[in-house]
C-alpha cells in the first residue's frame, strides 16, 4: 500500500466476467474525464452520453456516465461505461484502458479510496464487504445496519460515555482539591460497571468473534437414536443415508442448514456406545466432533436415556462447558411418552416422522446460533469493541486494582474505540481489511 | 563597551532570570559552558511573580525530575519552604504530588546566591533589546545601553515581559510585572526574522496585609508532619511549618463582580490574549460557573513572617475600587487592606511548534526558547524547559547530541513533546492526564528514571549518583528478603499489593528491613502494586522506542514525496519532526503516512536534501 499514487487512475469490471447483455466498467481518477472525452466527445453537459470505442475488433457502442469529483464515492472523477457483455470485448477494453495509463484496481481499492476521501467510514467499508460476502440473513441484516451507520452510531454513543467517564477519572486526580461529586471513587466504579454492561450487550448482540466458517450443530447419540432421520428433517432433504441397521452413519455427514436466518453446518455424527456395529471404530472421531461443536444435540430414543447420559457425562469430563452448549433431544416422541433426562439439560421432544416438536427445536437452534453471532466478518468496529470490553472487564474484576490503573485501562479502551470509529486504524490493519475484498470492488 | 564585557568569552547567553532562566543558566554551566545571565536586576532573580508556591499535581513530579537531573528548583524550595503537603495522598502513588509554600523573599535570595556562586556563570544587569544574527545563526545580543554580548548560543526566557501589557480595569500600563518595565524591542525583531508571534494572558490576585485580616474566624490548613522534601539530596527536612487559611467567595462577592463586569478588561474587549483555562480569574469563574454560589479562596502567607497574604483563587484584573469591594465581602476579609492590586498581563509568545525537541528554534541556529515564551504557564513547566534548553545549548557547542526525553521517561518529555509536536494556543500547564504512562512517571522514582542519564551526561554531582546507587541496592536487598520470606504460604512480596499489608508488621518479622532506606521500600511497594498494570504498557512503549529510534533528517524535501498524501506532506514540512515517533504524533498524520515515510527513510530513495 506504500506506492499509493494519488494521481493514478484505477478501473475494474463491476459485472461478472461472463457472457451477458451488458458489462459495466468503473474508472476512477484523473483519466476519467480524458476517457469520457475520447469515447463520447465533448458533450458532457448531460451526464449520460452514448458513444463508441474503437477496439481491434471494430467500433463498439457504449453508454457512459461521468460523475465529476468531489461528489462521488471515491471523491474523484468517476466514469462508468456500459458495453456489450462479451468476454473478448471486455478484455480488449481493459487492455485499452491500461494503454491509456489506467491501472487494474486492487481488491477493495474503490472502497479504500472512499474511506480515505472520508466518503465512507471504515465501519461502512467493512459492512460493504460483509454484505457482498454474507451468505445468511443474520449477516446481511447486520451488514445493512453497519452500512447505514447504525452500529457505528451505537458505538459512538458508548465511546462518548466512556470519554466522559475517563474525564471524570482524570478530574479525580488532577483536580482532587475541588472534591467534585462526579469524581468520587464509588460513583466512578458504579458508572464503569453500568457502561460495561451496555458495552457487553453491544458486543454480544453485534457479534465479536471473527469466524472463518459457519458454526456447527452436531447430532450425537447411540446408534439408532434417530440421528439421521432428525438430520434429514432439519436439513429438509434426504441427504444422509437412513437405515434400520445400526451404525449406517459411518463417520459424519454434513449439510448446510439455516435456522431463523442463521446459517450453520449441521453434523450427523456416527453412533457411540452400546450396540455399535463397528465396535466403536468411529466413536472416537464422533466424540471429538461432539466436543468441538458449537451446539450439541444429545439424541435419545426411548429406552436409551442411561446410555446417552453415560456418554454425555464422559464428554463433560473433558469439557465441563459443553453443558452450556448442549440440548437433550428425545426422538420418536410419537412412539413413547417423554422421559426426564438424567443430565438436567434443556429438553426437546421431537418426531422426525410426524414433524412433532420440530418447530420448537428449530426455533431454539435459531436462538442459539443467533447468540453465536457469526457476523461473517472481522470488523474493526467489533474487534476493537471486544478488545475494549475485555480490557475493562479485567480492570473492573480486580478488587486490588488501583484507581489510577483502572483509569489507564479506561483510556486505552477509549483509544481502541476511537481508532475503530475515526478510521484511525494502524496501516497494517487497514491493509488486512481491504485485502479481503475480492468482489464488489 | 565596558572592559568586563569585552574580556568575556561566552558560550551561552541566557536572557531572563526567572525560573526558566535560572535552570537554563545553571544547566549550561553544569554542562561546562561559560554562561552569562542577562536580567533587569540581580535582586529580581527567582522572583515568584504569582503564587508563592512550588509543585502541585503533576507539577510536583516535574520538580522531582528537575532535581533528579541536577536542577535547582527542588533544593531551593526545600531550603525556603514554609509549608509542605503531599497532594492526592488518598489516591494512588502515580498521582501523588508534592507541593510547598515558599517564603518568596528567601526563595529569591537563595536563587540569586546560587547563581552568583556558580562557577562559569556571570550575571549582567541590563535589558536585551536586540538579537545579533549572523546569517541563519544567532551571534549574541545587544543591550539597551548599547553594550553587546557575543555568544554562539542564546536562550530566551522572557516570561511575560515580551510586549508585556498590564491591565488594572480600564487602565493599561506597559510592563512585564507590577512595577517592572516590559521588553519591547524583541517582539518586532522576532517577527522580522520570520517568527510567528501569538498573544496570551495571565493574571494575579491582589495581595493583602495580614494584620488587616481576621484569621481567627477562618479554617486553618496545616502542612504535613513530617514534611517531605522535594530534592532527593535533602534527606530529612527540619522545618517549622506555618499554616494557610481557607475562606470563600459568596453571593455578595459575585454580585460585586457582576455589577462591574463592564469594567473588566476581560469582558470589555480590552484584553485579546487567551488566558489559562484551568487557572481562571474570579470574573471568569463567576461568569462561567454561574450556578456556583461560592468558590474556595486559600489565604497563603507570602513569607515566613507573613506580612502579606496571597489569596489563591481570586486572580483579577478588575479596577482597583472593585478589587477593594470584592475582597471585603468575604469572611475574615471584612477589613482587609490591599497592599498590591491584582492585574492581568498580556504578553507575546512564540507558538512552540517553531522550536524542535531540543528547544532550539528552527529558524535561527543557536537560539533556544524556554518558559512562558513557549506558551506555558507555571514556574515548574518553565524551569523544566529552561533546564533542557540550557543543557542542549551547551551540549551542541561541541557537536554533542542534544538530549530529548521521551514521553515514557519523564513529564518533561511529555511537556516538550506536546509543545513542539502539537503546539498550544492557550497557556499550557501540566496535568497527570497528559502523560500516557502515568503509572511509571511517579514522584517517588524520578531519580531512578533520570539520574543515571544525568550521570552519563556528566551534569550531576557524584554524591547524587551514589545516593541513587545506595537506594537501588537497598531496593534489591528488600526485594530479595520479601521474596524469600513466606506468610501463610504466600511470599511477603505478594502481600505487598494486598490491602492488609502493613510495613510495621513486616518490619517486626524482618528486622533487617528497618536498616534499609525507607524511600527504597516505598518504591518497592508501589512497584508491587502496579506490577501487571505497568507491563500492559510495554508493547506500546516498545513501539514508541522503535519509532523514536528512527531519526528523521532535517530539511527533507517533503514536497517531493509524492507517495505521501498532500496534507501529510504539508504537515511534515511545516513541523520538520526529528524522529519517526514525533512524526507519528503530529495531529493529522496517520499510521499509513508513517509507513510511507519510513519506507522513504529506509531506502533513501526519494530523500533529496535541500542545498
Amino acid at each position: 500500500m506504500v506506492a499509493r499514487e494519488t494521481a493514478s487512475t484505477i478501473f475494474a469490471l463491476a459485472t461478472p466476467a461472463s457472457a451477458s447483455a451488458a458489462a459495466l466498467l468503473r474508472i476512477a481518477g484523473s483519466q476519467a474525464r480524458v476517457l469520457a472525452q475520447k469515447f463520447c466527445g465533448s458533450d458532457w453537459k448531460r451526464r449520460c452520453v452514448q458513444g463508441s470505442i474503437r477496439l481491434p475488433i471494430g467500433t463498439v457502442p457504449c453508454i457512459a456516465w461521468l460523475m465529476p469529483a468531489p461528489h462521488t464515492l471515491t471523491g474523484r472523477d468517476t466514469l462508468e461505461i456500459l458495453v456489450p457483455g462479451n468476454v473478448e470485448i471486455v478484455r480488449d477494453l481493459e487492455r485499452l484502458l491500461r494503454e491509456c495509463g489506467c491501472h487494474d484496481a486492487e481488491p477493495g481499492a474503490f472502497t479504500r479510496l472512499a474511506v480515505e476521501a472520508g466518503k465512507l467510514s471504515l465501519a461502512q467499508a467493512e459492512a460493504t464487504l460483509a454484505l457482498v460476502t454474507s451468505s445468511d440473513e443474520v449477516s446481511r441484516r447486520r451488514a445493512l445496519a453497519d452500512l447505514g451507520g447504525e452500529s457505528a452510531r451505537r458505538l459512538t454513543d458508548l465511546a462518548a460515555r466512556l470519554r466522559t467517564l475517563s474525564a471524570r477519572y482524570e478530574m479525580s486526580f488532577d483536580f482532587s482539591e475541588e472534591e467534585h461529586a462526579l469524581a468520587q471513587e464509588d460513583r466512578l466504579s458504579g458508572d464503569l460497571r453500568a457502561l460495561l454492561a451496555d458495552l457487553r450487550a453491544f458486543v454480544g448482540r453485534e457479534g465479536s468473534q471473527p469466524r472463518r466458517e459457519f458454526p456447527s450443530v452436531a447430532l450425537f447419540g447411540p446408534p439408532n437414536a434417530g440421528k439421521s432421520s432428525l438430520f434429514n428433517a432439519l436439513v429438509g432433504q434426504r441427504r444422509a443415508l437412513v437405515s434400520a441397521t445400526p451404525g449406517t452413519t459411518r463417520d459424519a455427514i454434513e449439510a448446510d442448514a439455516v435456522f431463523d436466518g442463521c446459517a450453520c453446518k449441521l453434523l450427523d455424527l456416527s453412533g457411540v456406545g452400546a450396540g455399535d456395529a463397528d465396535l466403536g471404530r468411529y466413536a472416537p472421531q464422533a466424540r471429538q466432533r461432539a466436543l468441538a461443536a458449537d451446539v450439541l444435540l444429545v439424541l435419545c430414543a426411548p429406552g436409551q436415556a442411561a446410555d446417552c447420559a453415560h456418554e454425555f457425562t464422559a464428554l463433560t469430563r473433558q469439557d465441563a462447558a459443553l453443558r452450556s452448549r448442549a440440548l437433550w433431544v428425545q426422538t420418536m416422541s410419537d412412539l413413547a411418552a417423554q422421559e426426564a433426562n438424567p443430565c438436567g439439560l434443556p429438553q426437546y421432544a421431537v418426531s422426525a416422522a410426524s414433524g412433532q416438536g420440530l418447530a420448537a427445536l428449530r426455533e431454539q437452534l435459531g436462538v442459539r446460533l443467533g447468540e453465536l453471532a457469526t457476523g461473517g466478518s472481522t470488523s474493526l468496529l467489533r474487534l476493537n469493541a471486544t478488545a475494549a470490553l475485555t480490557m475493562l472487564e479485567v480492570a473492573a474484576a480486580d478488587p486490588l486494582a488501583p484507581t489510577e490503573a483502572v483509569a489507564a485501562d479506561v483510556r486505552r479502551a477509549l483509544t481502541l474505540l476511537d481508532q475503530a470509529l475515526l478510521n484511525d486504524a494502524p496501516g497494517d490493519v487497514l491493509d488486512l481489511i481491504f485485502s479481503r475484498f475480492c468482489i464488489g470492488k | 563597551m565596558s572592559a568586563i564585557l569585552r574580556d568575556m568569552s561566552l558560550d551561552v547567553i541566557v536572557v531572563g532570570g526567572g525560573h526558566a532562566g535560572i535552570e537554563a543558566a545553571l544547566a549550561a554551566a553544569r554542562a561546562g559552558a561559560r554562561v552569562c545571565m542577562v536580567t533587569f536586576e540581580r535582586a529580581g532573580i527567582g522572583r515568584m511573580s504569582c503564587n508563592p508556591a512550588i509543585g502541585g499535581v503533576a507539577k510536583g513530579q516535574i520538580v522531582r525530575e528537575i532535581d533528579a537531573l541536577g536542577g535547582a528548583m527542588g533544593r531551593l524550595i526545600d531550603a525556603t519552604g514554609i509549608q509542605f503537603r503531599m497532594l492526592n495522598r488518598s489516591k494512588g502513588a502515580a498521582v501523588i504530588s508534592p507541593r510547598a509554600q515558599a517564603d518568596k523573599d528567601a526563595y529569591q535570595k537563595a536563587a540569586q546566591a546560587l547563581c552568583e556562586g556558580t562557577d562559569g556563570l556571570t550575571i549582567v544587569e541590563g535589558e536585551a533589546v536586540e538579537l545579533l544574527v549572523s546569517g541563519t545563526a544567532i551571534a549574541g545580543i545587544r543591550l539597551a545601553d548599547g553594550r553587546q554580548l557575543h555568544a554562539p548560543r542564546v536562550v530566551l526566557t522572557t516570561g511575560t515581559f515580551l510586549g508585556g501589557l498590564l491591565h488594572y480595569g480600564e487602565e493599561k500600563i506597559s510592563g512585564g510585572r507590577a512595577g517592572e518595565k516590559a521588553a519591547v524591542g524583541l517582539s518586532g525583531q522576532l517577527r522580522a526574522l520570520g517568527f510567528r508571534l501569538g498573544r496570551l494572558k495571565t493574571g494575579t490576585p491582589p495581595r493583602l496585609a495580614r494584620e488587616s485580616i481576621d484569621l481567627s474566624a477562618l479554617q486553618q490548613q496545616p502542612g504535613d508532619e513530617p514534611a517531605e522534601p522535594f530534592s532527593y539530596m535533602t534527606g530529612k527536612l527540619a522545618v517549622q511549618q506555618v499554616p494557610c487559611w481557607v475562606t470563600h467567595t459568596n453571593t455578595a462577592t459575585h454580585a460585586v463582580i457582576l455589577e462591574n463586569m463592564a469594567r473588566s478588561p476581560l469582558y470589555s474587549g480590552q484584553i485579546v490574549g487567551i488566558g489559562p483555562r484551568y487557572c481562571p480569574s474570579i470574573e471568569d469563574k463567576v461568569k462561567r460557573f454561574a450556578d456556583k454560589t461560592s468558590h474556595h479562596v486559600f489565604l497563603e502567607p507570602e513569607t515566613r513572617d507573613g506580612d502579606t497574604i496571597y489569596p489563591n483563587g481570586i486572580s483579577t484584573s478588575m479596577p482597583r475600587d472593585v478589587q477593594d469591594a470584592l475582597v471585603r465581602t468575604m469572611r475574615g476579609l471584612e477589613q482587609a487592606r490591599i497592599v498590591k492590586y491584582g492585574y492581568a498581563v498580556e504578553y507575546d509568545f512564540v507558538p512552540p511548534t517553531q522550536i524542535d525537541a531540543s528547544m532550539q528554534t528552527k529558524l535561527l541556529r543557536g537560539l533556544y526558547l524556554a518558559g512562558q515564551i513557549n506558551g506555558t504557564t507555571g514556574y515548574e513547566e518553565a524551569a523544566a524547559q529552561g533546564l533542557m534548553a540550557g543543557l542542549n545549548a551547551a551540549r551542541t557547542l561541541d557537536s554533542r547530541e542534544p538530549v530529548v526525553l521521551r514521553r515514557d521517561q519523564a513529564y518533561i518529555g511529555v511537556l516538550i513533546d506536546d509543545l513542539t509536536t502539537r503546539g498550544t494556543d492557550e497557556p499550557y500547564r501540566m496535568f497527570t492526564s497528559l502523560a500516557e504512562y502515568r503509572l511509571r512517571l511517579r514522584s517517588d522514582n524520578a531519580d531512578r528514571r533520570l539520574t543515571p542519564l544525568a550521570g552519563q551526561l556528566g551534569i550531576i554531582e557524584p554524591a547524587r549518583s551514589r545516593r541513587l546507587q545506595a537506594k537501588l541496592a537497598d531496593y534489591a536487598r528488600a526485594e530479595t528478603l520479601l521474596i524469600s520470606e513466606r506468610v501463610d504460604g504466600k511470599r511477603l512480596f505478594d502481600w505487598l499489593r494486598t490491602p492488609q499489608f502493613e510495613w510495621s508488621t513486616v518490619l517486626s518479622r524482618l528486622p533487617a528491613l528497618s536498616a534499609l532506606d525507607p524511600e527504597a521500600l516505598q518504591t518497592l511497594e508501589i512497584d508491587a502494586r502496579y506490577a501487571g498494570y505497568v507491563e500492559r504498557e510495554d508493547a506500546e512503549i516498545a513501539r514508541l522506542h522503535e519509532l523514536e529510534a528512527v531519526s528523521v533528517p532535517r530539511n527533507l524535501r517533503y514536497e517531493d514525496m509524492t507517495n505521501l498524501r498532500k496534507e501529510a506532506r504539508e504537515k511534515l514540512a511545516a513541523l520538520q519532526p526529528l524522529t519517526l515517533g514525533q512524526a507519528a504524533r503530529i495531529p493529522g498524520i496517520g499510521p499509513g503516512d508513517v509507513s510511507v515515510l519510513r519506507v522513504y527513510l529506509k531506502t533513501g530513495v526519494g530523500v533529496p536534501v535541500h542545498g
